[in-house]
């Protein structure tokens, strides 16, 4: 039975800076949480030991079963298995990929005819349509940051983390998003979400 | 020209271009390891592969002729049991070529690698990739320019080989002479005008190779 994500960890950095994360608690039904703080607090690092990218020094990341990080002589699950969908700040597209490919990264998996109308569903979902073969380089902020998001839902996580987000969507798009409408009703995406402001 | 000299070219060209293609698998994964993870001896390593760079190619060569002779103790090994003989041949040419030109493959190659956003890579992990499809998907193709004008340079550096190959590979027309070493073998025997000619198609190739790798990479700057 899935419990939702616990997490309580230390993460120390070479300037003597400390991030304590006590007892976070995402519930098992999907929910957003938010993240508020002063800039320079942690809160992307947070996300990231979340992701698997950063590994704490102590403690435990508990999802549903699964130890991702901890306790004490147990491996970190690592980001391959965890599952999760992460949009960074600066949306991290990858630049020699066009659009559809970006998208479609994550879905290497699957058959390419499925993975292609995946794509094309969350692409139209986002309001990105005609812009399959643009390079990020040739795209907008606001465009940018959708391709970002789709490439993130588009392989149905179980929890999508979300650095700074929705600053750069218009108001439509935006009301989209936090509606939580999914692309495809038969396999709702209903991601817990953490997120940072 | 002459045959000789076509022949001279054509071997020359061939042991650069065959040294190239042994430094680009090695030199990859060894410009990877010096740039991302983080390792014991790591410095060590990245100071014996600039050796070459520094030191006479003619210390490098007595290096490799002393490893590599049959009394040598790579050598005597690969004698022994695959009945391989390196020293004095054209695999002396390319191995002393590979390793002479290797520190230039290296530190373009590094230097590209390092520029590669590590976020992307991260990125690609939480998209379920494993590290192959993260490597051939992600780091190499962004560090293409620093990795095709490493080549190039590659090339061209063994186009222009000269102490280590007479060293370990000797002079012997024909089979382990190159352009370099023909040029010097020229001149002591008072044929200067063949070693001016020599020296030009030289200058050409050399000219060649890097004014490609220039377009090369201006083409992949997008």
């Amino acid at each position: 039975m899935n419990q939702g994500l616990r997490a309580s960890f230390v993460k120390r950095f070479d300037d003597a800076a400390v991030i304590e994360v006590c007892g976070l608690a995402l519930g098992a039904d999907p929910e957003i949480t938010v993240l508020f703080g002063p800039s320079g607090c942690g809160k992307t690092t947070v996300l990231r030991c979340l992701a698997g990218l950063e590994r704490p020094d102590k403690g435990t990341i508990l999802f549903g079963e699964e130890f991702w990080f901890g306790p004490a002589g147990r491996p970190p699950f690592s980001p391959q298995r965890r599952r999760v969908g992460f949009v960074p700040q600066d949306y991290g597209l990858f630049p020699h990929l066009s659009v559809e490919q970006n998208i479609g990264y994550g879905l290497h998996a699957l058959p390419a005819r499925e993975s292609r109308a995946r794509v094309g569903e969350t692409m139209r979902w986002l309001g990105l349509e005609g812009l399959e073969r643009r390079r990020p380089g040739a795209l907008s902020g606001g465009q940018q940051q959708r391709v970002a998001l789709a490439r993130a839902l588009v392989t149905r996580p179980r929890l999508l983390l979300l650095d700074e987000p929705l600053s750069a969507l218009d108001a439509p798009a935006r009301l989209r998003v936090r509606n939580g409408t999914p692309p495809d009703a038969a396999a709702p995406v209903h991601p817990h979400a953490a997120r940072n402001p | 020209m002459s045959a000789e000299d076509w022949q001279l070219i054509w071997f020359t060209a061939r042991m650069a271009a065959l040294s190239t293609c042994l430094v680009l698998p090695v030199g990859l994964g060894l410009a990877w390891c010096l740039a991302r993870p983080r390792w014991r001896g790591k410095a060590l390593v990245e100071t014996l592969v600039s050796l070459p760079l520094v030191l006479p190619p003619v210390v490098t060569g007595l290096v490799l002729l002393t490893l590599l002779g049959r009394r040598g103790p790579l050598g005597r090994w690969l004698h022994e049991w695959f009945g391989l003989d390196i020293v004095f041949t054209w695999k002396a040419v390319v191995l002393a070529l590979a390793v002479m030109s290797m520190p230039l493959f290296v530190w373009a190659a590094r230097t590209a690698i390092e520029e590669v956003n590590p976020l992307l890579e991260q990125l690609a992990r939480t998209l379920g990739a494993g590290e192959w499809r993260v490597l051939f998907t992600i780091t190499l193709p962004l560090a293409r320019r620093g990795i095709i004008a490493g080549t190039m340079l590659a090339f061209a550096r063994a186009l222009g080989e000269f102490g280590a190959t007479i060293m370990v590979a000797g002079n012997i027309p024909g089979q382990t002479t190159t352009l370099p070493v023909a040029i010097y073998s020229s001149v002591q025997l008072g044929r200067d005008s063949r070693a001016w000619m020599l020296a030009g198609v030289s200058a050409t190739l050399a000219f060649l190779a890097i004014w490609m790798s220039a377009r090369l990479v201006r083409r992949h700057k997008r």
